[in-house]
């Protein structure tokens, strides 16, 4: 039975495996760092999670890791409404009410997918998930396998790795992770926004098509790097808004051979505005303007 | 950075048997696992670099900590790579020199806030060793000087040379660039900016006076500095050259003992007296600001305050003769003698009458309390010693002491109305020494729970509150038991709706389920300020109106000012007994810190699997922590829970309560005390 399950769901996974994407990656500092750490969790058999703010790479570095190691990538972003199916499968109605429980009527989830295929799944904001859904995960970590009820039991590849990534307490929910799943995740990897060289490098990785000059580079990471320090800012700008800022300013530049303060804090307005997060009862604009206006010294700038 | 022979296993039993020595929260004490794990982790560590260096351990050991011990976890790896603690003798310089005491009363500090990730990183190759530590640590006084002296507040524990620290206070130092950021830093470090002169010239453009001052006081509560005096100069200094004038109310609020300050006094006063004689009605104007002038005068005790404050009103109310010497004069002062003595009545009299009576009579005529406690023992008027110790609890003891009649008195206590008796406990029972306030609690407490009672019967018509658990049917969500399926419902909704089993979708089928009826409910209250008495006797009786009304509920209770009081946990059995004696104990300390109530309330939600969770605070919302507060208070909203929070009308702090709206938080006012519970109920009975 088991070999009937493996070979059904390696056919349905055969096509991702082939189409696996090449991710580039700095790998340096922090995310090195990381990297080792996930790469000896592995080798001494412990679960690692990574904990971080929303664009710190978390996924990427998972994905990173799953490419380098040659295996299919799997993962899923949970939330309240997260359900086992969603992760496990299910059995469509249609089919089992005119074939019964049968192989042909389940549909295998994700994570059945990366059991079987011995692939990476990451369990994305784990903390969201409520504890009934989060309580699916023990029995793949604890025992390596799951029961799926009328199937029977399926055993996962030697192979299979699981890495659960979550931002920090204060930016989830209130749900707080089951105890019998926390003491089972024995690795707490943290990443956080990069240092300047590390983040203006991954910049550059990202930009690789356009020509910007260093010193706008340096002005788009001030005013970027400025959200994570102000505090009426609840969530920052990511490296995913600096990358933004810098493809426009790129293109900026191509059209019109330079860019000036002016024009870039135009630029910077229209990202941040929609990339951070102010803290109740205070108006993004200001923020964000208060801030170009700050790092650019450009006031005139500002409409 | 050096390479050590540890032994791997010996370190990780180490380590963890000393993290979970230092932790003191249960759910998150590391377990044998733990130390499996960190063993295991150091030994593919070992495989793959064939050598461990200190910042291997370092490593190994913060991964597997889990996040919310890294802050704890750090300091045992600093205690195992032999740092000890040393004295720490702040880093001062001699531009600040303590001048005078705080005027305002002090605030209770945050003792121990976590390291934010980029700081832990710091920390961890601080005590590796890491070369590019400082470097590191200058990039973070850049960017945030706050997060960096937080930071070195965990340095200059470590057991490096002293030369090095000082290295780490200067960059500190040298990157405080205005007043705000050196008046956070300094709650950490006592470090000061390199350069005064420029936080001096960045405020006097940022802040008004006494913005500037509030923050310079902060510092000098802490620093025994003269930071104040330094802002009062450079703003005198700053708005002679400029030939502007700081408006009144803004140097009343700002005091300093030194000439520059009388001398914007004066500068204010004449500006203004200027401004009113210019205006239609320079009388009324004039007497505005003698008002004005008489309320600044009575917010301080200090002479060098008031002196100059005088000096002014004199001069406000020499230009009033000036323009209408009718209008000058103390007219009422005859009557006002005659009326401040309280005329004496007899004792027979009073001791003779019922309770109300009395407790009125009492309020109006000065009576010798021995003289009447021994006539209304002899007449055996129970109400009358009521009204008596409902009016001055400790003076009645202590003539009942006298008279050796405690026991009269205290059996009379319950008699009459026990708001009365309530309120007056909360205001005397600091006075009364410890034995007889024992005596007394009892005798209050049993008042308390029937005052209670009474209170939810009237309000909530009944002690068994609550929801009722009541069954859904709704659609089967894939990914379902499909036991759970309840058949003959599905079967008549298929049927229902014509179908044959080819088309039947996951929908169709029907589970019933049980909505859990339970609530969450949690509720803070602020026990801060000066309104000791009647604002305790209503939050204690809207506590124990919860406590009935929730009794088969998730129910929290918690006080807080500066400190966090949990009266009741959500899954905690407790006597009503037992939180009648806590709520008629609890000593207000002052100050108002919300945001460890708010993050207990947060963790007490995450228990408690009712789906309907409600949250009611009242406060005067004038939270000391506010940027903390309402960070939580907007994750709360956001995960579905109602927050009710019960504001008195008649002082707020609006900025706060504004933003609070936005927020989608529901605002009650409440014009009167006594409302309290009323509004209290009416919650309830949304809920």
């Amino acid at each position: 039975m088991e070999s009937d399950i493996a070979k059904r769901i390696l056919t349905a996974v055969k096509r991702a495996s082939h189409e696996r994407e090449q991710v580039q990656i700095v790998l340096k500092g922090q995310y090195l760092e990381a990297y080792e750490l996930l790469k000896d969790a592995e080798t001494a058999g412990l679960t690692p999670a990574i904990i971080g703010p929303p664009g710190v790479g978390k996924t990427l570095l998972c994905r990173y890791y799953a490419m380098m190691t040659g295996r299919p990538f799997f993962w899923v972003t949970l939330d309240e409404g997260t359900k086992p199916s969603h992760l496990i499968g299910s059995f469509n109605p249609a089919v089992v009410l005119e074939k019964g429980f049968t192989i042909e009527a389940f549909e295998p989830g994700p994570l059945t997918l990366a059991m079987v295929t011995g692939g990476v799944f990451v369990a994305n904001e784990l903390n969201r998930a409520s504890e009934y859904v989060q309580n699916v995960f023990l029995e793949p970590l604890e025992e390596r396998s799951y029961y799926i009820p009328h199937i029977g039991r399926i055993k996962a590849d030697s192979s299979f790795f699981f890495i659960a990534s979550m931002n920090p307490a204060e930016l989830a929910g209130v749900h707080r992770m089951s105890e019998a799943l926390r003491d089972r995740i024995q690795v707490w990897i943290t990443l956080t926004y990069p240092d300047k060289d590390t983040e203006l490098e991954i910049v550059r990785l990202h930009c690789r098509e356009h020509y910007i000059p260093d010193d706008i580079l340096e002005k788009i990471y001030a005013i970027v790097a400025r959200t994570r320090s102000h505090s009426a800012i609840e969530k920052p700008a990511s490296i995913r808004a600096t990358v933004s800022i810098a493809k426009l300013a790129a293109e900026h530049i191509k059209r019109e051979g330079s860019i000036d303060d002016k024009e870039l804090s135009k630029i910077a307005r229209h990202v941040l505005i929609g990339s951070i997060k102010t803290r109740p009862g205070i108006k993004r604009e200001e923020v964000v303007n208060s801030i170009i206006e700050d790092v650019l010294k450009a006031k005139e700038a500002i409409g | 950075m050096k390479n050590i022979n540890l032994d791997v296993e010996e370190f990780s039993l180490e380590f963890i048997r000393k993290l979970r020595s230092r932790c003191d929260v249960e759910h998150l004490r590391p377990s044998v696992r733990q130390s499996i794990a960190l063993t295991k982790l150091l030994k593919a560590m070992l495989n793959r670099k064939s050598v461990l260096r200190v910042e291997d351990y370092v490593r190994a050991a913060l991964a597997i900590t889990p996040p919310e011990l890294k802050d704890v976890a750090l300091i045992v790896l600093q205690e195992m790579f032999g740092y000890a603690q040393y004295k720490y003798t702040p880093f001062q310089t001699r531009t600040l020199l303590p001048l005078f005491p705080p005027l305002f009363r002090s605030r209770v500090l945050p003792s121990f806030e976590s390291l934010d990730e980029k700081a832990r990183r710091i920390l961890s190759k601080v005590i590796s060793g890491n070369p590019t530590a400082i470097k590191d640590y200058e990039n973070l006084a850049k960017e945030d000087p706050v997060k960096a002296a937080r930071l070195f507040h965990r340095l200059r524990l470590l057991n490096i040379p002293s030369s090095v620290k000082r290295e780490y206070a200067k960059v500190l130092s040298e990157n405080i660039s205005t007043l705000l950021q050196f008046s956070e830093v300094v709650r950490f470090v006592k470090v000061i900016p390199s350069d005064i002169n420029k936080i001096l010239k960045n405020a006097y453009e940022r802040y008004s006076l006494s913005q500037a001052y509030k923050l310079a006081d902060k510092i000098d509560r802490i620093l025994n500095s003269n930071m104040r005096e330094l802002i009062v100069k450079y703003y005198w200094n700053q708005s002679k050259r400029e030939g502007r004038t700081i408006p009144l109310e803004e140097v009343a609020l700002s005091p300093a003992p030194i000439k520059e300050w009388q001398l914007l006094l004066r500068s204010a006063i004449e500006y203004d007296i200027a401004r009113a004689l210019k205006s239609d009605n320079p009388i009324k104007q004039l007497k505005g600001l003698e008002k004005q002038l008489k309320q600044y005068m009575d917010m301080y005790d200090e002479r060098w305050c008031i002196k100059p404050l005088r000096k002014c009103l004199n001069l406000v109310r020499k230009k009033i003769k000036e323009l209408n010497k009718e209008e000058v004069g103390d007219k009422i002062s005859p009557l006002r003698k005659l009326f401040k003595r309280k005329p004496k009545l007899k004792t027979d009299e009073i001791a003779m009458m019922n309770y109300k009576e009395a407790y009125r009579t009492l309020e109006h005529y000065e009576v010798n309390y021995d003289e009447l406690l021994k006539k209304a023992i002899k007449h055996r008027n129970k109400e009358a010693i009521a009204a008596m110790a409902h009016r001055d609890l400790v003076r009645t003891l202590k003539a009942a002491k006298r008279l050796n009649a405690l026991p009269q008195v205290l059996e009379s206590l319950t008699a009459g109305p026990g708001e009365n008796l309530l309120k007056e406990w909360y205001r005397s029972r600091r006075r009364m020494n410890p034995s007889l306030r024992e005596l007394v609690r009892d005798y209050v407490k049993e008042v308390l729970i029937r005052l209670s009672i009474s209170y939810t019967i009237s309000n909530l018509g009944g002690l068994e509150g609550g929801l009722l658990p009541s069954y859904t049917l709704r659609p089967y969500e894939p990914g379902e038991d499909p036991s759970l399926v309840d058949i003959e419902e599905s079967l008549d909704n298929i049927l229902s709706q014509g179908k044959i089993p080819r088309y039947v979708r996951y929908e169709d089928l029907l589970v019933m389920s049980e909505e859990r009826g339970k609530a969450a409910v949690i509720m803070l209250n602020d026990i801060s300020g000066s309104m000791a008495g009647e604002k305790e006797l209503y939050m204690s009786l809207c506590s124990m109106m919860l406590l009935y009304a929730f009794r088969n509920q998730d129910l929290g209770i918690a006080l807080f000012e500066s400190n966090t009081y949990v009266l009741k946990r959500i899954e905690e059995n407790v006597e009503i007994d037992d939180i009648a004696d806590e709520l008629l104990n609890v000593d207000a300390l002052g100050g108002t810190c919300i945001s460890a109530a708010l993050l207990w309330a947060q963790e007490q939600f995450s228990m408690s699997r009712a789906r309907n969770k409600f949250l009611m605070i009242f406060s005067d919302c004038a939270f000391y922590d506010y940027e903390t507060a309402l960070r939580i208070l907007s994750n709360l909203v956001k995960s579905g829970i109602r927050i009710f929070v019960i504001v008195p009308a008649w002082s707020y702090d609006e900025q706060v309560v504004k933003t609070m709206m936005n927020m989608g938080i529901q605002i009650i006012f409440v014009k009167d005390l006594k409302q309290l519970p009323y509004v209290t109920a009416e919650i309830i009975n949304t809920i």
